[in-house]
């Protein structure tokens, strides 16, 4: 008998269960309330890296003459770079639509809630009902951004972090509320369009998704490139005052400053899309925030529903939802799948790039490791020298007792490329040693790597070897 | 006729062995006494000789392989001799065949003798590391990793599942929390080490034990050992006090039977031959190879022999027949020169133990006055099941009288 297998939501973590599903032989139908894709093709990781190549492109161009390219100063055409954004959106999103069709997935467009544990109605947007049934279920519906409760958080002008999107004018002046991801990638994308960027961040950049060493680099280019970054810093209240919107910020020192501005981009955090899936009437167990909570097979608390991706408060990010999404889809057809990587690439697409996999420094010592740490910076590579991009370094951590990779950190070019190497050598448990033993071409960025792992026992090649 | 070659028994406790590596290949030709593979019991490892000549005609089961005492595990004869293989072993040679078919695309990586590494173990890089600071020998850990590699989380269960049922079997004290932050290095209890522990706290619970301790004067005996040893024949080893005790107590074993006997159930063996264990330390422990009919054999005679199985036992070259029909055992710390006195547990199944001690100069009363002499202590451990508190008094006041006379004691 063929299961069938009811996946709800059809971003990256659904619509790769349902692939994967299909390509194990279960019967499945995809609810989607949206857009296949989610919000990583439509709202997400796609649109940001690809407005972010044209930011990339116009910095590129202002820079040219550095090169011996001359090219005068570029302007920017926003239209062109929605038009682009939107092109590779649909090529991307009618692609998976295209694979998800020939795979024999079944797609249906609406709303769903849960009606009993076994079955879920859904309602399209012309008002149509349709009651799906199913054997087993994946809920994979993910997260919304979300807004702080300050005063004017309701104004025309304030915008969460996907919101910005429908933005179809360049903005002269925006105020950034957030110092992660989103926040820092959004804040470096408007700034090379031309537009005044102020960022105001309650501690530091990337607390929670970088190594500070990393983090400081960042906010020291950003900074000199021309962003206003605010640390330690809060929004107040937000007003609106003739065509303006006043932002007040408290600063580190408690004084109170007023930032006038076109718009206010939000990117504080995010909340599980649980409230309204009828999960209470099923007896599925969320945690105080909505996440539904899962074991290492993805299996909630009641047989036959599983929950993948960000909707399980777990790491929230497109690859880990994809991998379990697979997991889950694994487990329901009767092979034995556990979510046990040891690491994960985390990537910021600024300029510089941060590629981030396994430990930070303070993590490593926390978790009691005496450990070893190799840097080696950018400059002092030849092929970061000749592209003109040598702010950054590879940053490796490893046990000083065994000698194994714990933390694997670049920022610099093609960071989110690099942290590949990482990623492989710490899912497999590898040491310093079988990174320095394999060869890496020159001249190539990835010798950096090699070197960072030399450098970590103090037999660095390419400079010199402090202590 | 080809002749078998099977697994030793070395040792009263020893049901299997392990095989760890085969020096010689089929095909080879062997003399007899020729090392031919390397097995490994609880206990010991131990070098497996040629029980005749001939050509190493088959090999039956390979490294790693754990057979029952008495298997065979080989045959040697005549080159081309046609051989008759119990058909039990012969179908398991077949499974054998496909098996390795299988694997002979992995490269042979080649065997090394050490009990850890004598296969090639997948096993991450990392956790290898982890496992070899600790001195975790990782060669029976199951991998979880991708191609049932091992990895640094098995490694850690591995090490917690042992102290659970180390913990289960043996309630431990809490430790203080000062206690439980101090650093230490590991070394596993396991093998010889354990197999020590366990027969050591058998034998505590086993017998009901009583030491008797005497200092004797030893000054003649240390005279007699120099002027023998001043005129050795060419094919005498120099003699050592333990040789001289040997002898002296195999001849007391003779005039008190009931010291060298053994328990067994509701009789008690008093036993017709004197064979005398004797310790041998060890790095990692220590084994007591037995001196057949001391109390026949001259002194020149026990002193090779103690030798030479000395040098067995520390090049694991000990036999079946080395390890069998101890009487009585003698255990001899002088040479640390640091105890006078100690309390020697009896090598089961025997009922009793002699401990030798240091010697050294002491200030001892001879004819009410005080002299210097060379003296040493013994200390007689017995099972008071089977020698009572007189008798065991009596047995050393025998060899303090035979002291008294070393020469007349040792050669008559």
């Amino acid at each position: 008998m063929t299961k069938k297998i009811v996946i709800i939501g059809g971003g990256p973590g659904g619509y790769v269960a349902a692939l994967r599903a299909a390509q194990l032989g279960g019967s499945v139908v995809l609810i989607e309330e949206r857009d296949i894709g989610g919000v990583c093709l439509n709202r997400g990781c796609i649109p940001t890296k690809t407005m972010l190549k044209s930011a990339h492109v116009c910095d590129l161009v202002k820079g040219a003459a550095d090169f011996g390219i001359i090219t005068g100063e570029p302007d920017v055409d926003f239209q062109q770079i929605l038009i682009r954004k939107d092109e590779v959106v649909k090529q991307l999103t009618e692609g998976v639509s295209y694979v998800l069709n020939l795979a024999g997935v079944e797609v249906i467009y609406g709303k769903a809630v849960f009606t009993g544990s076994k079955e879920i109605s859904v309602t399209g947007n012309d008002g149509m009902v349709i009651i799906v049934t199913g054997d087993e279920f994946v809920i994979a519906t993910g997260t919304r951004p979300v807004l702080p409760s300050v005063p004017g958080m309701e104004l025309a002008g304030v915008l969460a972090s996907e919101e910005i999107f429908e933005l179809k004018e360049k903005p002269k002046r925006l105020v950034v509320f957030g110092g992660g991801v989103i926040a820092v990638e959004f804040a470096s994308m408007y700034h090379s369009f031309g537009t005044h960027v102020t960022m105001v961040v309650r501690s530091r950049l990337l607390r929670t998704s970088a190594d500070k060493e990393l983090s400081d680099i960042l906010t020291e280019e950003m900074e000199t490139k021309g962003v206003d970054i605010l640390l330690g810093s809060n929004i107040q209240e937000v007003r609106k005052v003739s065509e303006d919107l006043i932002v007040a910020v408290k600063r580190k020192n408690g004084i109170v400053t007023e930032i006038p501005c076109d718009y206010l981009l939000v990117c504080l955090g995010r909340e599980a899309n649980t409230k309204d899936l009828g999960l209470d009437k099923i007896g599925v167990e969320t945690d105080e925030y909505g996440y539904i909570s899962v074991d290492n097979r993805m299996k909630t608390n009641i047989d036959g529903i599983y929950a993948i991706g960000d909707v399980n408060g777990g790491v929230q990010l497109a690859h880990i939802a994809s991998r379990e999404g697979e997991i889950a889809v694994e487990n329901i057809l009767g092979h034995d799948a556990k979510a046990n990587y040891k690491a994960w690439p985390n990537c910021i697409f600024t300029t510089p790039e941060i590629g981030s996999a396994g430990m930070t420094e303070e993590e490593a010592v926390e978790a009691g490791y005496k450990i070893k740490v190799g840097r080696f910076p950018f400059s002092a590579n030849g092929k970061a020298l000749a592209e003109g991009e040598y702010i950054g370094l590879v940053k490796i951590i490893a046990d000083d007792e065994t000698n194994e990779i714990l933390g694997f950190h670049v920022i610099g070019p093609q960071a989110s490329v690099l942290v590949a190497e990482g990623t492989l050598a710490m899912e497999n448990e590898l040491t310093l040693a079988e990174v320095t033993k394999t060869i890496h071409a020159h001249p190539t960025l990835s010798e950096a790597v090699a070197e960072a792992a030399l450098a970590a026992n103090n037999i660095a090649l390419h400079i010199p070897n402090i202590k | 006729m080809a002749v078998e070659l099977v697994m030793p028994k070395l040792g009263l406790s020893m049901t299997k062995g392990k095989i760890v590596k085969w020096f010689k290949k089929e095909g080879d030709l062997l003399k007899k006494g020729d090392e031919v593979l390397l097995i490994e019991t609880e206990k010991l490892t131990n070098i497996i000789e040629a029980p005749a000549n001939g050509v190493l005609l088959k090999i039956l089961y390979g490294e790693g392989e754990v057979k029952p005492i008495r298997a065979p595990l080989a045959y040697i004869g005549e080159p081309g001799e046609q051989l008759q293989i119990p058909v039990e072993i012969q179908s398991v040679m077949v499974e054998r065949k496909a098996a390795a078919a299988e694997e002979a695309e992995e490269p042979a990586v080649p065997a090394q003798a050490e009990t850890a590494k004598f296969s090639r173990i997948k096993i991450t890089p990392a956790a290898k590391n982890y496992a070899e600071k600790r001195n975790i020998n990782y060669s029976n850990i199951k991998g979880t990793g991708p191609d049932g590699r091992i990895t640094k989380e098995d490694i850690i269960a591995y090490c917690e599942a042992k102290e659970e049922t180390a913990a289960a079997v043996q309630p431990t004290a809490q430790l203080p929390a000062a206690e439980q932050e101090k650093e230490f290095d590991t070394m596993p209890y396991a093998g010889m080490r354990k197999a020590i522990g366990d027969n050591m706290s058998l034998s505590w619970s086993v017998a009901p034990r009583v030491t008797k301790n005497v200092q004797v004067d030893v000054t003649e005996l240390l005279e007699l050992r120099a002027r023998l040893n001043d005129n050795l024949r060419e094919d005498q080893v120099k003699l050592t006090i333990n040789d001289l005790m040997t002898k002296i107590v195999a001849r007391a074993l003779k005039r008190m039977p009931i010291i060298n006997s053994s328990l067994d159930g509701d009789i008690i063996k008093l036993y017709k031959t004197v064979n005398i264990s004797t310790a041998v330390a060890l790095d990692n422990g220590l084994v007591a190879p037995v001196v057949k009919n001391a109390d026949k054999k001259d002194v020149f005679t026990i002193s090779k022999e103690i030798k030479d199985l000395s040098n067995k036992a520390k090049t694991g070259s000990l036999q079946e027949n080395d390890m069998e029909g101890g009487t009585f055992t003698v255990s001899n710390i002088g040479s640390y020169d640091s105890v006078d006195f100690f309390s020697p547990i009896i090598n089961q199944p025997e009922s009793a133990i002699l401990g030798v001690c240091r010697t050294k100069k002491a200030p001892v009363v001879v004819n009410d006055e005080i002299v210097i002499r060379s003296v040493m202590g013994l200390s007689l451990t017995y099972d008071h099941r089977v020698i009572d508190g007189a008798t065991a008094a009596q047995f050393l006041a025998v060899i303090i009288e035979l002291l008294k006379n070393p020469a007349r004691s040792i050669f008559e």
